[in-house]
């Protein structure tokens, strides 16, 4: 069964980049537009991997990753930021909210999905 | 004010030495009235001096005072004048700045979906063509089934051969048969050659036995029934002959018949063999070219494919862009809101604070770059901006 991967990104030109690449090598993918929007969607099904961006309106991806590692059926999955944010004090926030890798953009179609195959579970 | 101080002391120092000349007075008298005279003048000239100094620090206190009232006058009217000017053109630039952003996402959006639509198609386009290629080796492949077809035909090929080989055997057969017909033929032949002695031989007995008289007449009826016997055998032995004749001939119109189909069929076997070759060889021709085109496609359409990758990773940039709009948009707005206030100070405007407050608020590295005034280097994509933690 092939495993899902929700990105969350404010640009649509990103989420459909990102969606092409992954539903390309046999990914299930789940669009948000962002954090809030993202907790909307979830309802419960399974994720293996989630790709949020950080500056978004509503709810930014540093509070998405607090609440899903606060949620019991995401707590354990695997966050990977997808960002244009490139300083280290940002990164440490990241990190300490629990997010698994860091990726500035514009990312690389075959760099993100080695990094999803590493971390998808 | 010099003309005035020293027209005076000249009209007192000729009045005074007229007097002197009048009066008649001495030469040391005359001297020490002169140095008296020179302190007078001396004191004088002092005063008016130091009177002078006073009058120009009164007028000019006055003019750096009327000067600062002008100055503040001025600020206030300017202050008052550039407000208004900001308020309207502020928003202005705004509103320019968020039609930027909302064409360029508008059309960036549109452009990534259709650049993905080629990637999809062209994805699949390459796996069908690999399909193609990669199938020759495996089942299912144009290659494969030509080479199936090939030994299915040769199989039928070699069917043929060994029906033939079947036939050409029962023609043998049938030879040998024709040399049997033949010793029949002959055993006929003896047969009535066999009868035609028997039937002398009965004549023979017939003519002894009419020479015994009375005693041979028994034997002269035997002698007869052994004639009608060898005529009958005579008889049968010409039938035979007639009939394995017939059969011989026959035999021979069949082993030439068989021969000819024989002939017929080998020289069908021969052609279908040869024209099996011929087809699956102009099968296998076509195949190639096809693999062939399909691998000029393929390679096409991969480096076509990695093009569209670069373009879809450089319409990015569009992402960027938003967000250093929004930054700009953001501080114009900020700016716009504070000028809007209507006590708003001018003078506590801090550029340096400002631009701070602007640097800890960017989101780019690049933003932080311009902002410094530094060269940004193009935002190429390798390993190192992946972060594990």
């Amino acid at each position: 069964m092939a495993k899902t991967v929700m990105i969350i990104d404010d640009s649509a030109s990103i989420r459909q980049v990102v969606s092409l690449t992954l539903i390309g090598a046999g990914y299930d993918v789940q669009e948000a537009s962002d954090g809030k929007d993202a907790l909307n969607k979830l309802k419960g099904q399974k994720i293996n991997l989630f790709i949020s961006d950080v500056n978004m309106p509503h709810m930014d991806g540093i509070s998405l990753v607090k609440s899903l590692k606060g949620h019991p059926d995401y707590k354990f999955t695997p966050i990977v930021m997808l960002t244009t944010e490139g300083a280290e004090a940002k990164k440490q926030e990241g990190q300490a909210a629990g997010a698994k890798a860091w990726i500035v953009k514009p990312f690389q179609p075959a760099q993100l999905l080695k990094v999803v195959s590493m971390l998808v579970i | 004010m010099q003309m005035r101080i020293s027209v005076p002391i000249a009209v007192g120092v000729a009045a005074i030495v007229v007097l002197l000349a009048f009066f008649n007075i001495s030469m040391n008298g005359w001297l020490r009235f002169l140095l008296g005279l020179i302190g007078i003048a001396g004191v004088f000239l002092l005063v008016a001096t130091l009177r002078s100094v006073q009058k120009k620090n009164l007028l000019l206190a006055g003019l750096r005072l009327e000067n600062s009232r002008l100055q503040d006058e001025l600020a206030k009217k300017s202050a008052s004048g550039v407000q208004p000017f900001f308020a309207a053109v502020l928003p202005a630039w705004e509103r320019q700045l968020q039609l930027v952003q909302q064409q360029s996402e508008s059309a960036i959006n549109q452009l990534t979906g259709k650049f993905c639509l080629i990637y999809d198609q062209l994805q699949k386009a390459l796996n069908a063509a690999e399909l193609l290629n990669n199938g020759s080796n495996n089942a299912g492949g144009l290659g494969s089934v030509l080479r199936h077809s090939e030994q299915d035909l040769s199989t039928l090929v070699i069917s043929l051969k060994s029906s033939m080989d079947e036939q050409h055997s029962l023609v043998a057969e049938m030879n040998t048969l024709t040399t049997i017909t033949d010793e029949l033929k002959r055993m006929g032949d003896e047969v009535a050659g066999i009868a035609s002695q028997t039937n002398l031989l009965a004549l023979n007995a017939a003519i002894e036995a009419a020479r015994a008289g009375d005693h041979g007449r028994g034997f002269a009826v035997v002698a007869d029934e052994v004639r009608s016997l060898s005529s009958r055998s005579g008889d049968a032995g010409v039938r035979i002959g007639k009939r394995i004749k017939q059969i011989n001939e026959l035999l021979q119109s069949a082993f030439t018949t068989m021969e000819e189909i024989s002939q017929k069929g080998n020289d069908s076997v021969t052609v279908s063999d040869q024209t099996i070759h011929k087809v699956i060889d102009e099968f296998r021709t076509v195949g190639e070219r096809l693999s062939q085109a399909s691998d000029i496609l393929a390679t096409e359409n991969s480096q076509v494919s990695k093009e569209v990758e670069q373009v879809l990773i450089s319409l990015q940039y569009q992402d960027r862009v938003r967000q250093i709009l929004d930054h700009v948009m953001a501080d114009i707005n900020k700016l716009n809101v504070q000028i809007a206030e209507e006590k708003f100070d001018f003078s506590s405007l801090d550029a340096t604070r400002w631009l701070a407050n602007m640097e800890r608020t960017y989101t780019t590295l690049e933003q932080v770059e311009t902002h410094k005034n530094q060269r940004t280097e193009d935002m190429s994509v390798d390993d190192s901006s992946v972060t594990f933690f």
